[in-house]
């Protein structure tokens, strides 16, 4: 009985210990402490795939680090998938900024394996690029003469594969504070919340879900990591958590000082504070792109001309200066890089319409050309055969305007070179290829057209746009910030030129330019996709069968361009009740113009201007067209003969005429 | 000559003797002669010196012959060849009876040509007694009513039954129209809003060539070496010698009270009284014109013509019925209330005598005497001085058809009657006449000479008048169109065209102003947005442009026409002439009605209610 209970007790004990490290491990996560970045974030949207059996295959990958940080520890978290017909011969290795960190077989099971390297301090450095190779030998069997061509073996590194750093901040600064956030970032809003506030939280709300950050939204006492706030309830909120030793409240004199913009420590943590004046809007200084300037702890943040930083020349985008990988790449059969069109700062009213390349490329020892392939967007652009002479070569790729996406555009490009295959015969030589500076983007301006469908509307955004928000937005922001902000950081919306304009319950919105309209209330659009005041809205295909029944499904948000006056916007509406934050928010691209979408993403996409395949339907609301549409053989039947009678009784009336005449 | 009708005296000395004329009417009369160049007794006559009874019975005792009262001592019917007819009217002879073997002849104008036709009739056992000129055309019409009716009515639809608008539309036309609807109909049901969007563009095409045709008839007819043609050192120029007979058509209905202020106008002409022939064409059932026109007395140039009843009862089957009667070499009508002015007959000779010798008809002038009655009797000179002023000289310069206005039109005789005259069942008549001439390769002229008539000062009478000229417009429009491409092959390219923008853009103005209004108005109050798939940018820009400049124009170009006349104070008004185009729009579509279900109705319009007029009767009436 004694055994049994020790036993119970050691069970319960291991089995606590294993749970505790196991919240442990995911509260990692969640902690302030970690920087995490992923092979999708670094332009990797299908990851990278190693393939061939002969020789060995290396990927060098650049991953970001902090700046104000001092890096603790990082593991590197490799999801993978490699095919079953490799042997256990087939290994793969990890170099961290040029050390070898792993080594290990490949588990050829063909399922999606998740494979933790950790990495020690000392192979990792702050402040630069953190060098992280991949290697691997993919072999299918001993045989060394085994033809090459027989097999077509792969590792496949998944785009989530991530870089995942433990931080310690070296100083209290706005920066390091701001670098800090964990991936779920908690903001604290004071309750009565004004339109200023409400606008610097959205700032700061964009640039945290640009990062790939997680936003919630509590109310002041609740602390969060960051609070927005004025000063009287920040202090009203901290005395009531924080008391020292005396059991009083601590007294924070970094609050007092004439700053809008503080990295408050605390106690147990430090967190950032934007406070009064807010309608300078200090979050603009404390993320984005100006945050590494802030390596004070406290700053008095004056109105910001966003826009003009880091603008640069707009026509032509250079790739050095953009952070683009310009290393060697030494490569046997195949090498690649990838380039997030995002990353380089294109402006949303300018497109992108050339690649211009200043290769190197080493001549190699054998007949075998060299080729290059340009994808846009994973379509095929361009194949440029490389010289062999050693020399530098442009090389110039124009990009399809049809193939480009609205927001973010993603770039691949591949050198390859073919090599012998057959029974014994494998190319094991690597051959160094590199891009060079000098190497840039090219741009032209977008044509100016009028916006009909989703894909149009980043561009028509690009020269500012205004957010109108129901005044109601103020009384619960939480759900409506964190949507709003993934919106407009989904879909790069300039947010330097945002204006938010609040409207009042039964009013109307006066639109002088591009808009943004958030609300459930109708308008007095000109243009719109959906009407929501006709009654019952159903979608149906060519049919006649119904594909969505917009009023009867719950927590249904549609998107959708529409038009005031003059300008285009988009208007988002939810039905009534629904938890709207929960949402995820509409890329703007297609060829639609309306877009039905829940918290799980899109139902359905529908174009009303040219519906084809499926449209909507107002049982109850018929205009003239639609009786008319729908009667108009009957009265096209009716017509004929009123017509027919019409001029038999003409002909019978000019007889009589003629007789009597006569 | 001498055989028959032997004086021995002079005939004025013989008047005097009887006491008929006195010494100074004589001398007149003679001084008259030879300026003019005509018989004594035609100007005896026309001057009124004495009764027509008694000039006839004292002429047969000038040449000893017996003198008849045809109205007591009717002629043998047996003798009355209706072969004959345009003889006896021309040469003012008919056969009177047979006594023995011999066939007596009442003459009214003892003449060669009267005693040849009788020769030639009726052989050597001729002889003739005087009698009035009034009681031939007298018995003329009542021998003969039947004959001339019949001829005045049937005679083109009988001679040339595709100019004859007595079948309002011909088979094909009706079929034609027919599957056009029922056309529009299948494609309205299948596209619907692709067919309107079409439908819209046609119309909207239409009605900017339309304007565009006028604008280029202002232009061209602004030019100054276009419009005016007569000057009055030509008029001056004339010999009256050799000035022709003209024969005057003036047709009446119930109009006994402006007879006196007609009559005295008629007589003002600056033309030689005695080779004036005036007919007052009065209807057989309007016996109180009748008994006015007796009443005053009128002297000899001016002859009753009476027109039997008969259907349709049209101002143009009367004029065919007075051409049997019409002794001149040129002829012209004018309407009771018009004032021609003076010269104008002569400057019409003038310009026959300039103009190619394919011209057969000069159009004069027609303006209103009333223009500042009231708004209407303004928006209708506005567009009458425009019309006739800049439009008609631009038609003449471009050998477009000119559709003829009415009244003031001048003819020369022999053309006219090989024509066939008017269509009687034609209530625009003129109109159609002008585009017949054309399309036989004959010219129609413009003359720079004005007649003055009385503008309707009463919207419903306007309206009755204008619905008439718009059905008329549609029938002429209808029987030319019959084989468009005779007319097409006998107009020419440009006469085609503006056959097409003229006469059927004023019909289908008239009929698409009010929707396309109505639609803007429509549009302006409600602010719907029900029209837009059918108003696509091409249509909007289109119908805009109509809308501003298009009508912005035509209220200039109205401007233009009188400032021309110096209407000055009529400038302005033409900002109005929007409010015009309402009743337009409103008599085009009786028009259309009584296109169907009365074709050839005549609508009568009242004249003589404007106030201007009163004063001209009671100096008239002195």
């Amino acid at each position: 009985m004694k055994i049994k209970l020790i036993i119970v007790l050691l069970l319960t004990g291991v089995l606590s210990t294993y749970s505790a490290l196991a919240n442990e491990e995911d509260d990692d996560i969640g902690k302030a402490d970690i920087a995490f970045t992923s092979l999708e974030e670094l332009g990797y949207s299908n990851g990278y795939l190693f393939e061939g059996v002969s020789g060995s295959n290396g990927h060098t990958m650049y991953f970001p680090s902090p700046r104000a940080a001092e890096i603790k520890s990082g593991v590197l978290n490799i999801d993978y998938i490699a095919s079953s017909e490799l042997n256990e011969n087939s290994i793969l290795r990890v170099d961290v900024n040029g050390q070898p960190v792993h080594l290990k077989a490949v588990d050829r099971s063909g399922d999606k394996i998740k494979l933790t390297v950790p990495i020690e301090a000392d192979d990792l450095r702050s402040n630069e690029p953190i060098r992280i190779a991949l290697r691997s030998s993919l072999i299918a069997s001993d045989d060394r003469c085994l033809d090459t061509r027989l097999a077509a073996n792969f590792l496949h590194i998944l785009p989530t594969t991530a870089l995942q750093l433990s931080l310690t901040s070296t100083k209290n600064s706005v920066a390091s504070t701001y670098e800090l956030l964990p991936k779920k970032v908690t903001i604290s809003l004071q309750k009565d919340i004004s339109p200023e506030l409400y606008k610097s939280a959205l700032v700061l709300s964009h640039h945290l879900a640009k990062q790939g950050k997680q936003v919630s939204f509590v109310d002041l006492p609740q602390i969060g990591d960051i609070l927005i706030a004025s000063n009287s309830h920040i202090h009203d909120a901290l005395e009531g958590v924080y008391v020292d030793s005396n059991g009083e409240a601590i007294r924070f004199t970094q609050l007092d000082q004439k700053a809008n913009l503080i990295s408050l420590k605390l106690p147990d943590r430090t967190v950032l504070v934007n406070s009064e004046p807010l309608e300078n809007l200090p979050a603009n200084f404390g993320s984005g792109q100006w945050a590494r300037f802030a390596v004070g702890s406290h700053y008095s943040v004056n109105e910001i001309d966003y826009k003009s930083a880091f603008a640069g020349d707009s026509q032509y985008i250079s790739l050095d200066e953009r952070n683009m990988d310009l290393s060697t790449h030494y490569f046997t059969d195949k090498t690649e890089w990838n380039l997030a069109t995002n990353a380089l700062g294109v402006p949303a009213n300018r497109l992108l319409s050339r690649l211009q390349l200043n290769l190197i490329s080493t001549p190699n020892n054998s007949d075998l050309t060299t080729f290059l392939h340009v994808y846009l967007n994973n379509k095929l652009q361009e194949v440029v055969t490389l010289g062999n002479d050693g020399k530098s070569q442009a090389v110039s790729i124009a990009l399809a305007e049809q193939d480009l996406y609205p927001v973010k555009n993603y770039i691949q490009i591949v050198a390859q070179r073919p090599f012998e295959e057959g029974d014994c015969k494998s190319n094991k030589d690597s051959y160094p290829i590199q891009i060079a500076k000098g190497s840039y983007v090219e741009t032209v301006a977008r044509a100016n057209v009028e916006p009909a469908y989703f894909k149009d509307m980043p561009a028509y955004f690009a020269e500012g746009l205004t957010l109108f928000l129901p005044e109601a937005v103020l009384q619960n922001p939480g759900q409506s910030l964190s949507f709003i902000g993934n919106m407009i950081a989904l879909n790069e919306l300039p947010l330097a030129k945002i204006n938010i304009s609040y409207v009042k319950e039964g009013g109307s919105i006066q639109a002088a330019n591009p808009f943004l309209y958030f609300g459930s209330a109708g308008m007095d659009f000109s243009e719109v996709g959906v009407h929501f005041d006709q009654g019952h809205v159903k979608i149906v295909d060519y049919a006649g069968k119904g594909l969505l029944d917009v009023d009867q499904l719950p927590n249904i948000l549609t998107t959708q361009v529409v038009k005031s006056g003059e300008f285009y916007g988009v208007w988002i509406r939810s039905v009534e009740g629904s938890t709207i934050g929960l949402s995820k928010p509409t890329l703007l691209q297609g060829r639609n113009n309306v877009n039905f979408s829940d918290n799980k993403g899109t139902l359905l996409t529908l174009n009303t201007r040219n519906p084809s395949l499926s449209e909507v339907e107002y049982k109850e609301f018929e205009t003239w067209s639609d009786w008319f549409d729908r009667y108009r053989f009957w009265l096209a039947a009716l017509a004929w003969m009123v017509l027919t009678v019409l001029f038999v009784a003409i002909y019978l009336m000019l007889r009589r005429h003629n007789v009597t005449t006569k | 000559m001498k055989q028959f009708f032997e004086h021995k005296t002079p005939l004025g000395e013989h008047l005097i003797k009887l006491k008929i004329l006195t010494a100074g009417e004589l001398e007149e009369s003679l001084s008259l002669q030879k300026k003019w160049g005509t018989r004594l007794g035609d100007i005896i006559l026309a001057k009124g010196f004495c009764r027509a009874y008694d000039f006839y019975s004292a002429l047969a005792d000038h040449f000893n012959c017996p003198f008849v009262d045809l109205l007591k001592n009717n002629p043998e019917p047996s003798l009355f060849n209706t072969k004959d007819l345009a003889e006896y009217a021309d040469l003012l002879v008919i056969p009177w009876k047979k006594e023995g073997g011999t066939t007596v002849l009442a003459v009214a104008d003892p003449s060669q040509k009267a005693i040849d036709f009788a020769l030639e009739r009726f052989g050597e056992n001729i002889d003739f007694v005087i009698t009035s000129k009034f009681d031939i055309i007298w018995l003329l019409q009542n021998n003969a009513d039947e004959f001339f009716s019949k001829s005045a009515v049937n005679e083109l639809a009988e001679r040339k039954p595709m100019h004859s608008a007595r079948q309002v539309f011909t088979h094909p036309q009706l079929i034609g129209l027919a599957l056009t609807c029922y056309l529009l109909v299948l494609l309205i049901c299948l596209w619907p809003v692709e067919t309107l969007i079409v439908v819209n563009l046609l119309i909207s095409v239409f009605l900017l060539l339309n304007f565009g045709l006028r604008a280029v008839l202002t232009w061209v007819g602004g030019d100054r070496s276009i419009d005016v043609k007569v000057t009055q050192h030509m008029v001056d120029m004339l010999d009256e010698n050799t000035l022709p007979t003209y024969t005057i058509l003036v047709p009446m209905y119930k109009e006994a009270e402006v007879l006196p202020a007609l009559t005295r106008a008629l007589r003002q002409l600056d033309y030689p009284l005695s080779k004036l022939d005036i007919k007052l064409i009065l209807e057989e059932d309007d016996t109180e014109t009748i008994e006015a026109a007796k009443t005053l007395g009128l002297e000899g140039i001016f002859e009753i013509i009476r027109v039997p009843i008969s259907q349709p009862k049209t101002k143009p089957k009367a004029c065919n019925y007075a051409l049997n009667f019409s002794r001149g070499e040129l002829v012209t009508i004018y309407d009771a209330e018009d004032k021609p002015e003076p010269d104008q007959l002569k400057k019409v000779v003038a310009a026959f005598n300039m103009a190619p010798d394919n011209t057969v008809c000069i159009q004069s002038r027609l303006n209103y005497f009333n223009a500042n009655e009231n708004w209407l009797t303004r928006m209708f000179t506005l567009e009458y001085s425009l019309w006739f002023d800049f439009y008609l000289p631009a038609l003449e310069a471009l050998k477009i058809p000119i559709p003829l206005g009415g009244t003031s039109n001048h003819f020369k005789m022999k053309v006219l009657r090989e024509v066939d005259a008017w269509d009687p069942y034609n209530v625009t008549e003129d109109a159609d006449l002008g585009v017949r001439i054309t399309q036989l390769k004959y010219r129609v002229g413009v003359v720079n000479s004005t007649t003055y008539e009385e503008a309707n000062s009463q919207v419903g009478n306007w309206i009755r008048q204008r619905s008439r000229w718009i059905k008329g417009y549609m029938q002429t429009y209808l029987v030319h169109m019959r084989n468009p491409v005779h007319l097409y092959q006998s107009l020419g390219h440009i006469g085609f065209w503006g056959f097409q923008f003229f006469i059927g853009g004023t019909i289908i103005s008239a009929l698409v102003a009010p929707i396309l209004l109505g639609l803007y108005v429509f549009w302006l109050i409600t602010d719907t947005t029900v029209l837009n798939p059918i108003f696509p940018p091409l249509a909007q820009y289109l119908s805009l442009f109509n809308l501003l400049f298009g009508n912005g124009f035509f209220i200039y170009i109205s401007m233009l026409g009188a400032f021309k006349r110096h209407y000055y104070s009529l400038i302005p008004y033409a900002l109005t002439i929007p409010a015009y185009w309402v009743l337009l729009s409103i008599a085009g579509y009786k028009a259309l009605w009584q296109l169907i279900t009365n074709p050839f109705y005549w609508e009568k319009t009242v004249h003589g209610i404007s106030s201007y007029q009163v004063d001209e009767k009671q100096e008239a009436e002195k």
